[in-house]
């Protein structure tokens, strides 16, 4: 079964997301924010992350470059933002590696989708 | 304007200045012959033919000698100054052409002492022009004493004491005319020594290169003023699209299981449901509310409504209020006996409000939040200290910005709003507000206030401590 861990700060998103990814057939692990998230990435090695970008401690682009930059055996697992923020992110900034941006309010079924295309 | 016509200085350029002296010996010889040849005819002029030939020699011989006066100025200059001096010239001496014509009608035996003063008068006005120049005395002694000693040379007879005493006047006149020009004229390059010209080219540049400094510097603030208010825009989008994206995603997410789940939920879920997104629509609304406020206030729409208030017990409710949104933290108030201050007490509500819930928010992991409250000579001083996250040094500067937030502040809900209407308001008070922190160990916000209100001198000051003790006996 495919493993998703989803990192996000906001309790009631983190829960209805976690489930609608759990019904749609993903096992589904959560964290509250990077570092919890890069912990958890360490432990269970996931198929896929998603992550929000604003959050306390460690936002989502520093874990990206964190694992970009520091956890080469991470580098071909996908990672897709998802945020709030409107701003594309730019070339030079290191989430413009992230495999995928998605903004904030997201379609359950559109998110589905766009995970189903990355495993 | 008068002195304009008459002295041409405003025309004349430090070149010409300098041509024209050159020519002024020239034009003194000149002047000599033409006023010689103009009195020898005047003193024949027995019929009104000859009178008219003496009108256009004078014609001719100012025009002379204003001509050789500027004979040797450049091309350019000499076009313009001859034209001018030509039409000077006439202008002067076609009507004592016809006064002459008319006294030689009435009497020709008065004719030649005004032909005299007439062109005394002709010669003193263009010595003024003449000494401008070329400031010398003999310009003087041409244009006056030799007319009068032709005069009596020839006619033999004394000089009428009236035409003397005009002569005279005219000359003094002239002569104080003149010397209070020169002395307070501009400086004549002629007594320029080249180290003062060089010193005055110096303060010239100096002056004009603080000129263009200045600008420069009006242009910098203005486009740093500009690019301040970008980075502001920038800012206040940003924040507004995420404060309120984030709920709004909570609304929808909610709305979607509503929707996919309509079958399998339970009232208690539906419930439930509802209250998160009445509670995603209020933050919504709060934000709303605190963006329109700090505009409100900061488009000076809101007067303060000064009355004396007891700091103390304005923290004390804005404390009490703040445990009952969230119990998690502990405040530890500590008060010195403090007098009231003249304020606005709802202004000062939502200073200490503000400040209290950014110590709960920003201490998420330390539950001690300490009060102090003291006086210190005119001013109330009330510190709020925390022991949470922090702040990092290059933030600080910035912090009571507009839509600022702290690095360390990501993640946390907020809008950058909230320290900005609290340093507005603590200006509009004259008090003042300073922040220490250290990353990872906590934040302490210092704010003062003026006890005798803003803008309070020392007798306000006492009249505000009276007033306090008043009211404390009265609790008493």
């Amino acid at each position: 079964m495919t493993k998703i861990l989803y990192i996000e700060d906001e309790t009631i998103l983190r829960e209805d997301v976690a489930e609608e990814l759990h019904d749609a057939g993903f096992e589904v692990s959560t964290a509250a924010n990077g570092l919890e998230g890069l912990q958890a990435i360490q432990r269970i090695h996931p198929d896929l992350v998603i992550s929000d970008i604003s959050m306390p401690g460690m936002n989502g682009r520093e874990l990206l470059k964190e694992l970009r930059t520091r956890h080469k055996e991470f580098d071909g697992m996908p990672f897709i933002l998802l945020s709030a923020l409107t701003d594309q992110p730019s070339e030079e900034d290191e989430s413009a590696q992230a495999t995928d941006f998605l903004k904030k309010p997201v379609d359950f079924a559109e998110l589905v989708k766009v995970v189903r295309s990355y495993c | 304007m008068l002195k304009q016509i008459f002295l041409n200085l405003p025309t004349l350029q430090e070149e010409q200045l300098r041509d024209a002296k050159r020519a002024a010996p020239s034009v003194a010889i000149s002047h000599l012959i033409g006023t010689l040849l103009a009195l020898a005819l005047a003193f024949h002029s027995t019929d009104s033919l000859t009178t008219a030939a003496w009108g256009a020699l004078t014609l001719s011989v100012t025009a002379s000698y204003w001509l050789s006066a500027n004979w040797r100025m450049r091309a350019s200059v000499l076009r313009s100054a001859l034209l001018r001096e030509i039409a000077f010239a006439s202008a002067l001496a076609i009507p004592w052409t016809m006064l002459g014509l008319m006294l030689v009608e009435i009497s020709p035996e008065t004719t030649a002492p005004i032909t005299i003063l007439l062109i005394v008068c002709l010669s003193s006005i263009t010595s003024v022009q003449l000494s401008v120049i070329y400031p010398a005395a003999f310009a003087y002694v041409i244009t006056l004493i030799t007319p009068i000693a032709l005069y009596y040379l020839f006619s033999q007879e004394a000089l009428p004491l009236g035409l003397v005493a005009i002569a005279l006047g005219m000359f003094l006149f002239i002569l104080i005319f003149t010397v209070s020009h020169l002395l307070s004229g501009p400086k004549r390059p002629a007594n320029v020594s080249p180290a003062e010209n060089h010193r005055a080219l110096e303060a010239l540049a100096k002056e004009q290169t603080l000129l263009i400094l200045r600008q420069a510097k009006h242009l910098k603030d203005a486009l740093k003023q500009q690019e301040n208010i970008n980075d502001l825009q920038r800012s206040f989008i940003t924040m507004a699209s995420h404060e309120f994206r984030t709920p709004l995603a909570i609304i929808d997410s909610s709305a979607q299981k509503l929707k996919s789940r309509a079958e399998t939920l339970s009232p208690a879920d539906i419930v439930q449901r509802a209250e998160t997104i009445r509670s995603a629509v209020k933050r919504m609304t709060d934000l709303m509310e605190r963006i329109l406020s700090a505009a409100k206030l900061e488009s000076g729409h809101i007067a303060l409504t000064l009355q004396n208030c007891d700091v103390q017990q304005v923290v004390n409710e804005c404390c009490n209020r703040q445990r009952e949104i969230d119990k998690s933290h502990r405040f530890n108030i500590n008060f010195c006996d403090l007098p009231s201050v003249l304020a606005d007490e709802k202004a000062l509500g939502q200073v200490f409000a503000n400040l209290l819930s950014n110590a709960v928010k920003y201490s998420p992991n330390a539950t001690d939040i300490d009060v102090y409250g003291r006086q210190n000579g005119r001013y109330v001083i009330i510190e709020i200290k925390d022991h949470g996250i922090g702040i990092d040094e290059d933030d600080l500067p910035r912090l009571f910005g507009r839509f600022f937030r702290a690095k360390t502040a990501e993640g946390i809900t907020g809008t950058g709003i909230g320290l900005s209407v609290v340093k507005h308001i603590i200006e509009q008070h004259d008090g003042d507000i300073s922040v220490r922190s250290s990353k990872g160990e906590g934040t302490s916000f210092t704010v003062s206030l003026p006890i005798g209100g803003p803008g309070s001198t020392e007798a306000d000051f006492i009249a505000a401590l009276k007033t306090s003790d008043d009211q404390m006996k009265e609790r008493a």
